[in-house]
């Protein structure tokens, strides 16, 4: 992990109480005794999956970052919450928290009304249009480059529980059932949303086709 | 593609529109290398930290604003019971004087207490004998005489 940031004076703790090899149950019971290497070790471990989700519904690398702290901090504060058992639970339970981070920023930026439909200029509207017939026309859809900012842009104008089901459900190729896990809802809101969204993107294709 | 009837041509439009959103979505996405760099951006784990232990100091002053208003009540208890006691003791005495009057008022045709001497003058008497003191003559209990 030449890439990864190793954190600051932790180097020496992690040789002296953590190992690379425990797992993350165990890196969770020694950070809640305050160990604070094992939480760094946590942190390298499982960060990548957080952007990944956090890229899934922002567009810009500071909105990720932000996304990452938020979703670490929340989880230290809820370590005691924590209780594990399983192979994969960590990382569910991480995922869970990364998730409802990214739902309630969604819902803050758009109270805020950033980057609504409007903000797409006429030109960005004909070019987005452009790429979407050419997608239709050709059916080459590795060759086809849509700007990502302008696809964020247009996502952006449906609800962000609708999209929040969107990106899970076609991006991250979830069921339904683990989309209700993940985000706390019952399967059939997680279902009705899925249709609403759906729909809500057709409509806002429609217009712009 | 195209078909003449328009719930056939709703259903390709859906079709089609449902192939534009998934293009759309995948078009979103970011690649491996973005959120690589972003997932290893310099001192983010450093800045976790910094706004861990800022939490925890503030949690830390909350608690402690609740402790010293906790240690000003325990300080506060000792007084409390004394005055409860005080409290306590005045109310077990009050009615043992209360007894003692109408005890001394039995068979006795004179009010007991200056108090009720006092009261016995109406209110217009008192008035004229506070005239009279200040006019410079001695009161004679109400008489005008």
């Amino acid at each position: 992990m030449g890439e990864v940031e190793t954190p600051a004076g932790t180097n020496d703790d992690m040789s002296a109480e953590t190992t690379p090899e425990m797992t993350d149950d165990e890196l969770v019971a020694a950070a809640r005794a305050g160990d604070e290497s094992a939480f760094s070790r946590l942190f390298e471990r499982h960060r990548r999956l957080v952007s990944r989700l956090g890229y899934r519904f922002f567009p810009r690398r500071d909105q990720v970052e932000e996304i990452i702290q938020e979703s670490f901090i929340k989880a230290y504060f809820a370590l005691d919450d924590y209780h594990g058992g399983g192979e994969k639970s960590f990382v569910s339970w991480l995922a869970r928290i990364a998730v409802r981070t990214c739902y309630d920023e969604l819902r803050r930026a758009r109270r805020r009304g950033e980057s609504s439909i409007g903000d797409l200029s006429e030109d960005e509207a004909a070019y987005l249009h452009e790429r979407l017939r050419d997608l239709s026309a050709s059916g080459n859809v590795e060759g086809a480059a849509i700007s990502r900012d302008l696809a964020n842009k247009l996502l952006s104008r449906l609800r962000p529980d609708d999209r929040m089901v969107l990106a899970l459900l076609k991006l991250e190729e979830l069921s339904i059932a683990e989309i209700s896990n993940l985000t706390g809802w019952t399967t059939a809101k997680v279902k009705m949303r899925s249709h609403r969204a759906q729909r809500g993107l057709r409509q806002l294709l429609r217009k712009l086709l | 593609m195209l078909t003449n009837g328009k719930s056939g041509k709703d259903e390709l439009n859906d079709e089609t529109l449902n192939r534009f959103s998934d293009e759309l979505l995948r078009a979103s996405e970011a690649g491996e290398a973005e959120i690589s760099t972003a997932a290893a951006s310099p001192f983010l784990y450093r800045r976790i930290r910094v706004r861990i232990e800022a939490e925890e100091r503030r949690i830390a002053q909350q608690r402690g604003a609740w402790l010293s208003l906790l240690a000003g009540v325990k300080h506060a208890i000792p007084a409390l019971l004394a005055f409860a006691v005080v409290a306590v003791a005045s109310l077990m005495l009050t009615p043992s004087l209360s007894q003692q009057w109408p005890a001394a008022g039995v068979g006795n045709e004179e009010p007991p207490t200056l108090l009720l001497d006092v009261l016995s003058f109406s209110q217009d008497e008192l008035i004229a004998s506070a005239a009279g003191v200040e006019a410079g003559q001695p009161g004679n209990g109400g008489g005008t005489k």
